[in-house]
């Protein structure tokens, strides 16, 4: 039957003080940069891998997202800056053009599916899946970090919209906003 | 009103849930688990509406989504008004209000019904014939007049105030239809471990279980079962509606329709969108109207209709029925109605010799049953009150009256089964005409796609077999009269006559006698009519029904309220607006945005008593006086890097930038592979394998988008990387002659002197402590620089910037401030100037094409002969004799100041303004020959008729030496 349960809840998790450094290389350039840094690595294209607030995202097959505490991402780019002079490579700290935003509960993947067309069930879109995506008419890149447990990441102009669309398409459930 | 037709026990109704509702004014009562028309009925009322042409009494003929005639405006209070409800599937709720729809003024007196007395002069098609002289009364009499006067119910004029969502969902196996037949199928997927989704239409599941006198105790079973197995997805109150390629199906759920007083939080509707590995179509049969005159008089309904409404719904949809069919099942009706105590008058069956269990149960019941036998006739105004038997003669007409009319407040027909293949169909499925059963059924599928039940054309889950049947498609005309009808599209109001009619003027294409006739559209797309309408043609024209065909069966499966289709996307959700990281400081300064794509831009800051016209003057003077600060945050900007990252910007720009210092900047333009200008933005070298692009701010997504293009499919060779990074920066322009002072207190690591730092340079730089880079670029032939910030950083920047800027009487200035001045300096904005047929050479830019590089996009496009022809249109200059005279943007331009009509065109203006820096309108144009025009006059004439006449100029109004930008 439909799903009201109201009670169960979505809570939602602006988290700012995540960085975020996007990296095109090939694999092998990419297993150097694991390499050098000494982090788990995702192997295939959309898995992500790390701790939670650890992580690197692989979205395509030479691009790479670490979504990482901000505080690190200049230790980070000055370790692999070095490593990587030879290799074709960019590197960009993009950590104030994507905002980063968390879900939790049992209700979001029916609140996403309001506006995202992926299949988004456990034998598609298992813990550690990331992809790019739409959520209604934004790009996002979606991460299950645990099998209740989501991340977003969206441009900082859509982020509005984005909140918003999560709060009509999650209100049957309610929806509740944590301060970061 | 008392419900003197509820039964006093049985049925699926909630007795201890009795609903108050209103049929047009009269307060009436019903039960929980009743639909409207259940309802109505219980409460005697068959007369639910007039027809949508002859104005015609009409009754509830079904108990389903085929219904053709009870269609109901319903209001739920607040502006909640939809029209063209069928009652048949709407839920009962507390408090609903109903009214019937299409007469005047009222339902039972209706002067509308004189088109009935009027109908020979009214055949299908009159209107084509009728309505065609004038051609001037089409749009302003005919089409109002015949709209008000063939309609259906009232849109409404308020905004919906409800809520509606999508769900997009994914399965192995969708099953349509929750009978018997899905439920076995929705199990058997379920046992599997598949996902599936079943999704019925009704309030419960059980689909033609419900109807019976006792509901199989096998539906508790199976739901129990159904409800054990997690992956298996119950949605009731749910309607497939579409079923398009790759097992791409849309459903509508109506969530909280039913609900008298429901949860705000629950959307009204949810439209899924759902993508199927296989789908199973469980969506039954829809039972067949007979074609004879007067077939169409409240009262006279479907027996399949009547069971449902005797034992689902507890209600005795009349007190002594004739039955007509040709077939067994309504049989089965019959002796239903007959142990709850109708009586049955007779059963009318086509056959002539009918036999099995039905039927002499029937016999055994004492019942009379007349066979070889029609219904000829019927009378009653607003309810059948006799029908008149005919026995058939041998030659298919009739051979005599049998006996007077027969009493009867209800007439039951059967005239077969059609299986449900309306979903089927859509999905490219071809039908099969069969003859045993004389209805289209599911042939070869095209998608993964299978039909189970009477979908299948299997009946074995009935009451009564639909075969053996006698065909009959339409009744003989009793007597022979220019009145009688014998209705085939009920909600259309065609009869057989109609579509004889059709076929004498010549239409053969089954596709063509519906568009003549309108058979089979409205809102229940001939789901009652269809096939009676393709065989009485296949009739008339001597052919095979299968040769004849049907037509294109297609979604909505029924109709869809707006609101679900449109979803979440409405109000603030419509769209994404976009707004920059300064854009609270704007607001709080007053500015008036401009959309500029999703983008929000500050349009202009008007103070306190100022227009618009006022407050850009005030900006531009400011820039030209002191300075001005520009949130110039929107423009696209793109990472590029790799070692042949210098190539490829030779490649997708004009210019050469070969010798581009580390350091430096370029202005550069873009053209498609025609040679026309696409888009253009200032690139900065950062290092000799990494630069950063900008573009226009309309552009950039689509830029990035033909970049990445042409690296991963054109140029794979190229090492070059690019990464999106508008939305990193903030970047606040600030220009005019102060804007050095303004800037230096802020600035650290950077010297802004203007031999350390020319123009077209940038530095990296601390700027209020914050790291950035400082660009000397100008957009307005002022000394310029861009600062950018990480853009969580932007409103800091800015905030610093206004508090330097105090002294100097900086101003903020908006988008429309920057278009006076950038067109002062004849500075082209792509997209305004240009409009996809304009090339560098026509807005005089020859000096950014490179001789010598190698290829470049757009460069074999650009020798092309018409592309040089002297006579295009070029960018000028415009000056209007009257000073303070404003050209209109898009204003056509001739050479003569009155030309005479049609007037030769030789060009348009792209950009006018005031310009407060020189006290007058300026213009620019993009004019035939241009280039060589400067010093002509030629003219601009208005619709007022009054001609303005402009002075060709250089597009360049001031400081031509370009001194300021140097400053």
């Amino acid at each position: 039957m439909a799903d009201h349960e109201k009670a169960a809840g979505i809570e939602l998790r602006p988290r700012p003080e995540l960085g975020k450094l996007t990296l095109r290389a090939t694999d092998e350039v990419a297993k150097l940069a694991a390499d050098v840094l000494g982090r788990p690595w995702p192997a295939a294209i959309n898995r992500a891998a790390g701790e939670v607030d650890d992580r690197t995202l692989r979205l395509g097959p030479d691009e790479f997202l670490m979504l990482v505490a901000r505080t690190t991402v200049a230790g980070l780019v000055d370790r692999l800056r070095p490593a990587l002079a030879d290799h074709h490579h960019a590197l960009v700290d993009v950590s104030a053009r994507l905002t980063a935003l968390e879900l939790s509960g049992p209700m979001v993947r029916q609140a996403l599916a309001a506006a995202c067309p992926l299949d988004l069930h456990d034998s598609s879109f298992a813990v550690d899946a990331a992809t790019r995506t739409m959520l209604g008419k934004a790009e996002i890149v979606l991460d299950r970090l645990a099998a209740d447990r989501w991340r977003l990441a969206v441009n900082r102009s859509l982020a509005p919209y984005v909140e918003a669309l999560l709060h009509e398409a999650g209100r049957e459930f309610g929806v509740r906003t944590r301060s970061p | 009103m008392a419900e003197n037709f509820r039964l006093a026990e049985g049925g699926r109704i909630d007795r201890e849930r009795p609903l108050r509702f209103r049929f047009n004014g009269m307060e009436m009562q019903g039960f929980a688990g009743d639909t409207l028309a259940s309802a109505l009925l219980a409460n005697g009322i068959h007369l639910v509406g007039r027809s949508f042409k002859y104005h015609r009494p009409r009754g509830i003929m079904t108990a389903g989504p085929e219904e053709p005639n009870a269609l109901l405006q319903l209001d739920r209070g607040g502006g909640r008004s939809d029209p063209n409800m069928r009652a048949t599937v709407v839920e009962l709720i507390d408090g609903l209000d109903a009214r019937s729809q299409n007469h005047w003024p009222s339902l039972g007196f209706d002067i509308g019904a004189i088109n009935d007395l009027l109908s020979p002069l009214l055949p299908a098609g009159f209107y084509y014939k009728t309505f065609k002289w004038p051609a001037s009364f089409w749009k302003s009499v005919y089409e109002p007049r015949i709209r008000a006067a063939a309609g259906l119910g009232v849109a409404p004029t308020e905004p919906d105030p409800d809520r509606y969502l999508h769900r997009h969902a994914h399965c192995d196996v969708l099953v349509v239809g929750g009978g018997p037949a899905g439920l076995d199928a929705a199990l058997m997927a379920g046992r599997a471990g598949k996902r599936v989704i079943l999704a019925d239409e009704q309030s419960e599941l059980g689909g033609g279980w419900l109807a019976r006198p006792d509901v199989p105790l096998a539906l508790a079973g199976r739901l129990t079962e159904l409800a054990t197995l997690p992956e298996v997805t119950l949605l009731t109150r749910t309607t497939v509606t579409g079923y398009y390629d790759h097992g791409y199906v849309v459903a509508l759920e109506r969530v909280t329709d039913h609900l008298a007083d429901p949860d705000p939080d629950l959307p009204r509707q949810r439209l899924w969108r759902i993508r199927a590995r296989e789908v199973v179509l469980a969506t039954g049969a829809i039972e067949r109207p007979i074609v004879f005159t007067g077939n169409d008089r409240p009262g006279v309904m479907l027996a399949s209709a009547a069971r449902a409404y005797l034992n689902r719904f507890a209600v005795r949809p009349g007190t002594r029925a004739v039955v007509f069919t040709n077939n067994d099942t309504a049989y089965v009706a019959a002796l239903d109605l007959a142990a709850r105590g109708v009586g049955i008058a007779c059963i009318v069956d086509a056959r002539a010799n009918p036999e099995g269990a039905h039927v002499a149960a029937a016999r055994a019941a004492g019942i009379r049953v007349v066979t070889n036998a029609v219904v000829a006739g019927t009378e009653g105004r607003r309810r059948i009150t006799q029908a008149a038997v005919a026995r058939l003669a041998g030659d298919g007409g009739l051979a005599g009256h049998l006996g007077e009319p027969m009493a009867c407040d209800l007439l039951l027909v059967s005239g077969g089964w059609n299986p449900n293949v309306s979903l089927f169909s859509q999905s490219r499925g071809r039908l099969r005409f069969d003859e045993r059963l004389q209805a289209f059924v599911p042939g070869e599928a095209v998608q993964a796609t299978s039909c189970v039940g009477a979908c299948a054309g299997d009946f074995s889950g009935f009451d009564g077999d639909p075969a053996p049947l006698r065909p009959l498609w339409a009744v003989p005309a009793d007597r022979p009269s220019v009145r009688a009808k014998a209705f085939v599209d009920f909600q259309n109001d065609v009869t057989a006559k109609d579509l004889g009619l059709a076929l004498t003027e010549g239409f053969r294409s089954i596709e063509h006698v519906k568009r003549y006739t309108t058979t089979g559209m409205g809102t229940d797309q001939g789901k009652t009519s269809n096939v009676n309408a393709l065989a009485l043609v296949a009739e008339k024209l001597a052919k095979p029904v299968a040769d004849v065909g049907t037509t294109t069966f297609r979604p909505p499966y029924v109709p869809l309220a707006f609101g679900a289709i449109v979803g979440h996307s409405r109000g603030a959700l419509f769209d994404v607006v976009r707004r920059t990281p300064m854009h609270e400081i704007a607001a709080a300064k007053g500015a008036v945005f401009e959309d500029v794509g999703t983008w929000k831009r500050a349009w202009y800051f008007p103070k306190p008593g100022e227009d618009m016209h006022a407050a850009v003057a005030r900006e531009t003077a400011a820039v030209r006086r002191t300075a001005g600060l520009l949130d110039a945050s929107t423009l696209g900007k793109i990472d590029v890097q790799g070692k042949d990252a210098r190539t490829f910007l030779d490649r997708v720009y004009t210019n050469a930038w070969s010798k581009l210092a580390p350091g430096m900047c370029r202005y550069g333009l873009m053209l498609g592979d025609d040679g026309f200008v696409m888009d253009d933005g200032v690139t900065a070298c950062l290092d000799d394998r990494h630069f950063h692009m900008t573009t226009t701010t309309g552009g950039a997504a689509r830029v990035l988008a033909w970049l990445e293009d042409l690296l991963q499919t054109e140029w794979p060779g190229l090492e070059v990387y690019l990464t999106s990074v508008t939305e990193e920066w903030a970047a606040i322009a600030i220009n005019g002659p102060k804007a050095r002072d303004v800037l230096a207190p802020l600035v650290e690591g950077c010297d802004l002197a203007a031999d350390a730092f020319p123009h077209m340079a940038w530095r990296p730089a601390r700027i209020a402590g914050i790291a950035g880079r400082i660009f000397r670029i100008s957009f307005t032939g002022e000394l310029a620089f861009e600062v950018n910030v990480p853009a969580d950083r932007g409103a800091e920047i800015l905030e610093a910037l206004l508090e330097a800027g105090r002294a100097h009487d900086v101003e903020l200035y908006g988008t429309e401030a920057m278009h006076v001045l950038r067109a002062e300096k004849g500075f082209i904005i792509v997209g305004q100037e240009t409009d996809g047929t304009v090339t560098p050479l026509d807005l005089g830019m020859d000096w950014i094409i490179a001789k010598k590089k190698g290829d470049f996009i757009g460069k074999r496009g650009l020798t092309r002969e018409d592309l040089q022809h002297p006579d295009r249109r070029q960018l000028v200059g415009l000056l209007t004799a009257e000073p303070e005279r404003v050209l209109e943007e898009g204003a056509q331009l001739t050479e003569a100041a009155n030309p005479a009509v049609p007037a030769r065109m030789v060009g348009h203006v792209t950009s006018a303004y005031h310009s407060p820096n020189l006290g007058r309108s300026i213009a620019l144009a993009l004019v035939e020959g241009g280039h060589g025009r400067h010093g002509q006059t030629l003219h601009v004439p208005m619709p007022s008729g009054q001609s303005i006449a402009a002075l060709v100029t250089k597009p360049l109004f001031i400081d031509p030496e370009g001194s300021r930008l140097h400053g």
